[in-house]
C-alpha cells in the first residue's frame, strides 16, 4: 500500500511544485516545501484516510509547512529572493524579453505582494482549478472566507494585470 | 442601467464554483447582454490564465533528486534518476539482466559493429496493433505473442505514464527498444525507437549503458523529465485501472 501511495505522490509532484512555487514565490523554496511535505506525508500515512483525495491532503500539508516556515522566520529579516533580484537587475536585457514574459514576471510580483492567505486561495482556485468548496476544505477555512479573500485578491490583481492588456 | 450582477458572482461563474445551476444560467444571460459584466468575466479569466502560466514548471524538467529521494526513500539510489539504472533494486534478476542487455546494445558500434540507427519518433501506436496491446495490458517483464516486452513504467515530468519496451526487430538478430507515453486520449505515443543488433554480453557479464543508442534513450528520458521506475505493485495497480491515476 505504501508503494502505491508513493507512486501516487510522485505523480502529483508537478502540481505540488507549481503550487509551492506560487505560495512561496521562489522555485527553490518551493521545491524544499514539496520535499518536506512528501516526507511529512509518508511519515503520517496513518492520518491519511483511504478514499479521500490524496491531492487535497498533499496541498494542505504544503500550505501548513509553508506557514510553519514563515512563523519560524518571523523575527528574521526577510531575505531578498534571488529571483526577485534577478528580475529587477535585468534591465539591460528587458528589451530583449517579449512583452508576454514581462507580463508573466509582473504577474509573479503581483501574486508575491498579496497577503499570505489570499495567495494560497488564488493558487488553489486559479492555478489548480479547485472549486471554492474544495479550496475551503484544503485550507480548513469557511467558504465565505475563501470568497472574500478571492475578492480582495482580485481587486488588487486585476488592475495590475489589465495594464498589460494594452 | 441597473446592475443585476456582482463581481463575486461573475468570478464564481468563471472559476466554475457557482453551484446553483439556475443562478449560473441567469448570469450567463447577463453576460450575453451586459458588456460591462462580460468585460469583467474576461478580466477574471485572463488573470487566472496568467497566474497559471506564471508559475508553470517546464514539463521537460526532471523532478529534483531531493524530492524523488523524499518520496522513494532511497537517497543513494534516487540521486540517479534514470529508471533503467535503478530498476535492478526490485526487478527479478532475469528482467534486470534483460535491461542491462538493452542498455548495453550501443556498445557494439564502438567495436566495429553495425552502427545503430534511430528509426524515428513514431507517434501514436496503432490501436489494433501489437505494441498498443502489449503496452496497455502487460506487466513489465512479460512478453506478448508478437514479441513485445514492456520493460518498466515511470511517470514523466508532465505526469504521463510512460513505458520502456523492447521488440524483436524485423531483421533477424535485431532488437528495437523504445519509450512510449500514454496520452490523455488513451493512446500510447511512441517517443523514440532505437534499432540495434543483438550483441553478446561481454566477459564480465552485461555491458554498461553507453553508445549512441544508450545516449539517445538517456537524452529522451531527460527530455521527458522521467521519474524513477514504478515498483511492481504500483504498476499493477495502474494496470488494473487501465492506467488511470
Amino acid at each position: 500500500m505504501s508503494d502505491d501511495i508513493r507512486a501516487e505522490i510522485a505523480a502529483l509532484v508537478p502540481r505540488l511544485r507549481r503550487f509551492a512555487y506560487a505560495i512561496s514565490g521562489n522555485r527553490d523554496e518551493g521545491d524544499d516545501l514539496v520535499q518536506t511535505a512528501c516526507l511529512k506525508a509518508l511519515s503520517r500515512l496513518d492520518q491519511y484516510q483511504r478514499g479521500t483525495r490524496l491531492d487535497s491532503w498533499m496541498f494542505r500539508i504544503i500550505q501548513t509547512s509553508h506557514i510553519d516556515n514563515l512563523r519560524r522566520r518571523k523575527r528574521q529579516a526577510t531575505p531578498v529572493e534571488p529571483e526577485l533580484l534577478e528580475r529587477h537587475s535585468d534591465g539591460g536585457q528587458a528589451a530583449a524579453q517579449s512583452d508576454h514574459r514581462l507580463l508573466l514576471a509582473r504577474t509573479r510580483d503581483a501574486i508575491a505582494e498579496l497577503p499570505e492567505e489570499q495567495r494560497a486561495v488564488m493558487a488553489l482556485v486559479a492555478i489548480e482549478g479547485y472549486s471554492y468548496k474544495e479550496a475551503a476544505e484544503i485550507l480548513e477555512t469557511p467558504i465565505g472566507t475563501i470568497m472574500s479573500r478571492l475578492a480582495r485578491a482580485r481587486a488588487k490583481l486585476l488592475p495590475i494585470l489589465a495594464e498589460g492588456a494594452t | 442601467m441597473t446592475r443585476d450582477w456582482s463581481e463575486e458572482k461573475i468570478a464564481a461563474l468563471v472559476d466554475g464554483s457557482l453551484e446553483d445551476e439556475a443562478e449560473a444560467a441567469a448570469l450567463r444571460q447577463v453576460l450575453e447582454q451586459d458588456p460591462e459584466a462580460r468585460a469583467y468575466a474576461e478580466q477574471v479569466a485572463r488573470a487566472n490564465a496568467l497566474v497559471r502560466e506564471a508559475f508553470e514548471i517546464p514539463a521537460e524538467e526532471q523532478t529534483p533528486a531531493a524530492i524523488q529521494a523524499a518520496i522513494f526513500g532511497e537517497a543513494d539510489k534516487v540521486a540517479v534518476l534514470k529508471p533503467r539504472r535503478r530498476a535492478a533494486a526490485w526487478l527479478p534478476a532475469s528482467i534486470a539482466a534483460c535491461l542491462a542487455l538493452v542498455i548495453g546494445l550501443g556498445v557494439g558500434s564502438q567495436f566495429g559493429g553495425t552502427p545503430q540507427r534511430v528509426i524515428a519518433a513514431l507517434g501514436n501506436a496503432p490501436l489494433e496493433g501489437p505494441l498498443h496491446a502489449a503496452l496497455e495490458g502487460l506487466p513489465s517483464g512479460a512478453i506478448s505473442g508478437a514479441g513485445v516486452q514492456p520493460m518498466l513504467s515511470f511517470f514523466d515530468g508532465a505526469g504521463r505514464v510512460c513505458r520502456e519496451f523492447e521488440v524483436k526487430g524485423e531483421l533477424p538478430g535485431e532488437l528495437e527498444f523504445g519509450i512510449a507515453c500514454r496520452t490523455p486520449a488513451d493512446r500510447w505515443h511512441v517517443e523514440i525507437v532505437v534499432a540495434a543488433p543483438e550483441t553478446e554480453p561481454g566477459p564480465e557479464g552485461f555491458a554498461p549503458a553507453s553508445g549512441p543508442g544508450g545516449h539517445a534513450l538517456d537524452a529522451m528520458l531527460d527530455a521527458l523529465g522521467a521519474g524513477s521506475a514504478l515498483p511492481p505493485d504500483a504498476e499493477s495497480a495502474l494496470l488494473d485501472r487501465s492506467w488511470q491515476r
